[in-house]
């Protein structure tokens, strides 16, 4: 079941669903495409990728954990913080709902991470297609398309005035009731989809020849030339929507504690810094060296899938212009 | 115009690779995007074809020189990054006789976040430089802007474009004079409660991603004070107040050190206004010691140095 509503239609419906939802859109602010909370009017439809990927709303940069203090009469005590996540809907792009595709093996498969499991379940993505590439973007490479239904919840895509979307999930069933229009033919979305890849070359790398030749390359010469270019920021790791390094600290003031999760980077030159003052990475070489292994070996290797979902953020910002989409160019020679 | 610099400047690298004069030198080559560099690192005379010199020489080269402190290093350098030189030269991370400066007189350069004000980042095919007009190719289409309108802010009020302590100089000298203390002095004149909103809203963009810090020329202790986890300085979160204590703890570890070159200012992703604060520590050093940082290798660094005459007004 798929529907056709005007973009007037779309904002009146989400004002609705504010109600409910908290609702997450990319908007205009401040000249940057940001993704944040519906005000009600704005909704940015142009190609440009939010700076901000949707793996805030499943790992924010700071989650509480706990809360713990300790009392003269009554002692330590601990408490849980009520995990309040309100069911929240996130417009984005595919290659931002491919990203949490990633994360969710990391952090359900397995134990499962009931911070992140909270969120995720409350979670519902719906994914706009992309009509065009951007000049930095490149999930053709990384066995994406502009078009990919996988992992949304409803498919939608902007064509003219309108706004076309269907289900594909049950979660996305039950939201779709709330979007009234005029129903359309599935078929509209293999002909858009259509219309889209005829004008995109795919280049796709195969994960399996490119988890071999990453690993095979561990010692070489490109690991040393990035890291002299590397400044060790975390620019890189912070936009990444697939990067999910955490840290755990304690806040404490007097009696009172919080325990946090930050996230953290493994560019940062203390991140593998031992007690013992030891650090198995000690230069930028070896730290670029992680995070290109990390997407191009060690989570193909895991979990049958590229790390990358080429969205093209670290290509924009990072200072010194390392760009991934060369690294897997040299790692495939 | 561009073209009679970049050509100057492989001349210059290649001359002093073959007189061995350095074991390498430090350049700008063209990014992969139009509005990027990146850095080179090159050691043979023969591989300066990829030299380049434009309007994105965002980072400040001089940040890499740290890093080699035992090898004889040539570097391009604009006015600014000399300036960093002369900082480094003075707290003993490099010696002059180490160095082959080649300096560039600077016209401004232009940030990511000078261009999103104005066009799509992701659409760009192209950029053309036309003296003082930049010509962006968006989709096919070519739109064209002026210089002055895009420079960054760290840049348009700059007094130092022309190189300060250099081997050769290249381009001709600005001889600018300008009232660099403006902006800043306009701004405090605000009221408190204006300041505090600037300030939260500024400081919220930030993420923490460093890239201010690691881009500085002048950053480059061991331990930083956000690294350190016992005696915890700072909380590693975001909280605003955990991010301006960040940014603001920094601020003060720059005094006297920071030239104000604004490479952390442009490199920023989500476009910070660090220019202001950099700028006010700049201010406030000039109007308490006369004294501006990395102008002369010979003046004394006023926070580190005993002065019998000192005002002493701190003491009640």
């Amino acid at each position: 079941m798929a529907f056709k509503i005007t973009l007037k239609n779309l904002l009146n419906i989400l004002n609705g669903l504010s109600k409910n939802y908290l609702i997450f859109v990319p908007i205009l602010d401040n000249n940057k495409i940001k993704l944040k909370r519906f005000d009600g009017k704005n909704f940015y439809t142009g190609t440009e990728l939010p700076i901000n990927s949707i793996k805030e709303l499943v790992l924010p940069q700071r989650d509480c954990m706990l809360k713990y203090k300790w009392e003269k009469d009554s002692g330590y005590s601990v408490e849980e913080i009520k995990q309040e996540s309100k069911k929240t809907i996130v417009f984005c792009k595919p290659c931002d709902t491919q990203s949490v595709n990633i994360i969710d093996k990391i952090f359900l498969n397995n134990k499962e991470d009931n911070y992140y499991k909270e969120k995720r379940e409350n979670l519902i993505i719906i994914s706009i297609g992309c009509s065009t590439l951007c000049r930095t973007c490149f999930c053709t490479t990384v066995d994406g398309s502009p078009f990919n239904e996988k992992g949304s919840d409803i498919f939608a895509f902007f064509k003219d005035d309108s706004f076309i979307l269907k289900s594909v999930t049950y979660k996305g069933f039950f939201i779709l009731k709330n979007f009234e229009g005029s129903e359309i033919e599935d078929k509209i979305f293999i002909e858009e989809r259509n219309n889209v890849e005829k004008n995109i070359e795919y280049t796709p790398v195969n994960i399996r020849e490119l988890k071999e030749k990453a690993n095979s390359k561990f010692e070489d010469n490109i690991w040393k030339e990035l890291g002299e270019a590397c400044i060790g920021c975390g620019a890189c790791t912070y936009l990444c929507p697939t990067c999910h390094c955490f840290d755990i600290q304690e806040e404490v003031k007097k009696n009172i504690g919080l325990r946090v999760r930050n996230w953290d980077s493994c560019q940062f030159s203390f991140f593998t810094k031992e007690a013992s003052g030891h650090n198995p990475r000690v230069s930028n070489r070896e730290r670029m060296r992680q995070r290109f292994e990390h997407k191009f070996s060690y989570i193909p290797e895991n979990n049958n899938e590229i790390g990358c979902v080429g969205c093209g953020r670290c290509v924009v910002y990072c200072p010194v212009n390392i760009d991934i989409r060369e690294v897997i160019e040299r790692i495939m020679e | 115009m561009n073209n009679k610099i970049i050509e100057n400047i492989r001349m210059e690298v290649k001359k002093a690779l073959k007189k061995k004069k350095v074991d390498l030198v430090i350049a700008y080559g063209a990014g992969s995007i139009p509005y990027k560099t990146k850095p080179l690192f090159i050691t043979d005379e023969n591989d300066t074809d990829g030299i380049i010199w434009n309007s994105f020489c965002n980072i400040n080269l001089a940040g890499y020189l740290v890093k080699y402190q035992d090898k004889k290093v040539g570097i391009i350098a604009k006015g600014c990054d000399t300036r960093a030189i002369i900082s480094l030269i003075k707290e003993k991370k490099l010696k002059r006789g180490q160095l082959y400066i080649i300096g560039v007189v600077c016209d401004g350069m232009i940030a990511i976040t000078d261009i999103d004000k104005k066009i799509s980042l992701s659409s760009i095919d192209s950029i053309i430089e036309d003296n003082n007009k930049i010509i962006i190719s968006e989709n096919g289409i070519k739109k064209e802007f002026s210089r002055a309108d895009m420079i960054n802010i760290s840049c348009g009020d700059c007094n130092y474009p022309d190189p300060v302590l250099s081997d050769v100089i290249i381009g001709e000298k600005r001889n600018i004079n300008k009232d660099r203390f403006k902006k800043v002095k306009d701004f405090e004149k605000l009221k408190d409660l204006e300041k505090e909103e600037f300030f939260k809203k500024e400081f919220e963009k930030c993420i923490r991603c460093y890239a201010c810090k690691e881009v500085c020329p002048v950053c480059y202790c061991k331990e930083c004070f956000t690294e350190s986890s016992d005696p915890k300085w700072i909380d590693t979160g975001v909280e605003t107040t955990d991010k301006a204590m960040y940014l603001l703890i920094r601020a003060f570890h720059m005094i006297g050190r920071c030239v104000d070159c604004g490479a952390c200012n442009r490199i920023c992703p989500k476009g910070v206004d660090l220019n202001i604060i950099m700028n006010k520590i700049a201010s406030d050093l000039k109007d308490n010691f006369q004294f501006e940082a990395g102008i002369s290798i010979d003046d004394k660094i006023p926070l580190v140095t005993y002065k019998e005459d000192d005002i002493n007004d701190f003491i009640l």
